[in-house]
């Protein structure tokens, strides 16, 4: 694909702002990506059109691409966008609709509602009525339909933020929301959650009207910053600091993990950058999820501590001297190959 | 693609979407297209709900749709995206069953 911004919407380089605007509204509503989901072809030709309209529809910009002043990417680059999409199939997802599967098990197992389903139709397969439950907004119907004249609502979801500390986001724990209302809600954190990641809690939103299911309440994690660990897929990462003296003579030092201290070797002639690796001692993947998948025996991340050397606070005599007599004979050259 | 951390205030979410302004958000919490989250009784926004801003305002300004509308739509793409979720992790399962499942469950699907 060409990526002048003129080729890209289609119209020509005289073009008044009101075509340049229309052609590409025209692109935007045929692929927009979140209306397309899994159409590659329609996600490119919308970023393309995005980028294109970006940099036309300011006529200073557009004046100064004309110009030759800036080239077909303009000079910022064009935010990364997250689209929904990205979000929007996570069994997570606060906003997911469709058929819901009701009051069977504990989690949003399709197979046993399918079962459930078919069994009470004499394995008709579903109709219309085999699907019900779904809502808008949040305030599905139960699946009973109107059939015993009752007028049955499904209470509202809930939706709720919860920060959580780093180190019970690796291990898990439990932590207690406050109510808007008062009371509150006991939030269970599987081991290695990760940030983003929205829990359900079934039956724990709005309460449902006429007898109807309740709600449902969705805890969407943001795991706080370690002051030491990192997170990098189920691996924690660190920086250990070490001593001159340490990197050259080699030592046994007391490094922190989340599942507590453990003595790691530091080898003789260790080097800043240098990575130990403790396996096994990163974050364990939780045990997954709907659907009776398991984690598909993912195993555990591992914990990395870059060495880092960390020079005393003051050079004295005594080092000054010894490093001024051992570099007439023992230069050596660790730039080699650093070169522009 | 990497996601952000965090949760995001109303001013920050509004400075996070280009397009979005107070009355904008404020239209699209009354339509309940947008649900904040709570958090310690703070209205907080998640990454979830910045790329849900971003489509919206696509919804507004380049479809030109009016606020009952939006609710249509966005349901609409809610039960697409969440039918396709489910497929997803049916055929996942799928895929971990032996083949003679596999080939009978397609067999039957008569494709």
């Amino acid at each position: 694909m060409s990526d002048d911004p003129y080729d890209v919407l289609g119209v020509a380089k005289k073009a008044s702002a009101e075509e340049i605007k229309k052609a590409y509204r025209k692109i935007a509503k045929e692929s927009h990506p979140d209306l397309h989901p899994g159409d590659a072809t329609a996600e490119a030709r919308f970023k393309a059109a995005n980028a294109a309209f970006d940099l036309l529809k300011d006529p200073e910009t557009r004046a100064r691409f004309d110009r030759g002043e800036i080239d077909a990417s303009g000079q910022e680059k064009p935010r990364e966008r997250q689209f929904y999409r990205d979000f929007a199939e996570d069994q997570g997802n606060p906003y997911r609709q469709g058929p819901r599967y009701e009051g069977y098990g504990d989690e949003a197992d399709i197979f046993a509602e399918f079962l459930r389903r078919q069994a009470r139709q004499g394995g008709q397969g579903f109709d219309r009525q085999g699907f019900g439950g779904q809502g808008f907004g949040g305030q599905g119907f139960g699946g009973q339909g109107f059939s015993d004249h009752a007028f049955r609502a499904r209470g509202a979801d809930a939706q709720y933020a919860l920060e959580v500390p780093f180190l019970d986001a690796a291990n898990g724990g439990s932590m207690r929301i406050t109510l808007p209302g008062g009371g509150d809600l006991e939030v269970r954190i599987p081991k290695g959650v990760s940030d983003g990641q929205t829990l359900r809690l079934r039956g724990k939103g709005g309460p449902g009207h006429g007898g109807g299911a309740p709600g449902d309440a969705y805890v969407t994690l943001s795991v706080a910053p370690h002051p030491v660990f990192t997170r990098d897929g189920d691996d924690i990462v660190m920086v250990l600091p070490i001593t001159l003296d340490e990197a050259v003579l080699g030592a046994k030092v007391e490094v922190p993990t989340i599942a507590g201290p453990v003595k790691v070797t530091v080898p003789k002639g260790a080097t800043s950058g240098q990575v130990l690796r403790l396996r096994g001692r990163g974050i364990e993947p939780p045990a997954q999820k709907a659907g009776g998948q398991k984690a598909g025996g993912r195993k555990p991340g591992d914990q990395r501590i870059e060495l880092r050397i960390a020079m005393p606070k003051t050079v004295d005599d005594d080092l000054a001297k010894f490093m001024e007599g051992w570099r007439k004979t023992h230069g050596y050259d660790p730039r080699k190959g650093v070169k522009a | 693609m990497t996601r952000k951390t965090g949760f995001l205030s109303e001013e920050e979410a509004i400075a996070a979407v280009a397009r979005l302004d107070r009355a904008r958000l404020t239209r699209f919490v009354r339509a309940e297209v947008i649900r904040p989250a709570d958090s310690a009784g703070h209205a907080v926004y998640r990454q979830v709900d910045v790329a849900r801003m971003e489509l919206l305002c696509d919804l507004c300004d380049d479809f030109d749709l009016p606020d009952d509308a939006l609710g249509m739509v966005m349901g609409l793409v809610d039960q697409l995206h969440g039918t396709r979720g489910d497929l997803v992790a049916l055929m996942r399962a799928l895929g971990e069953e032996p083949e003679e499942v596999r080939l009978r469950v397609m067999h039957r699907i008569g494709r």
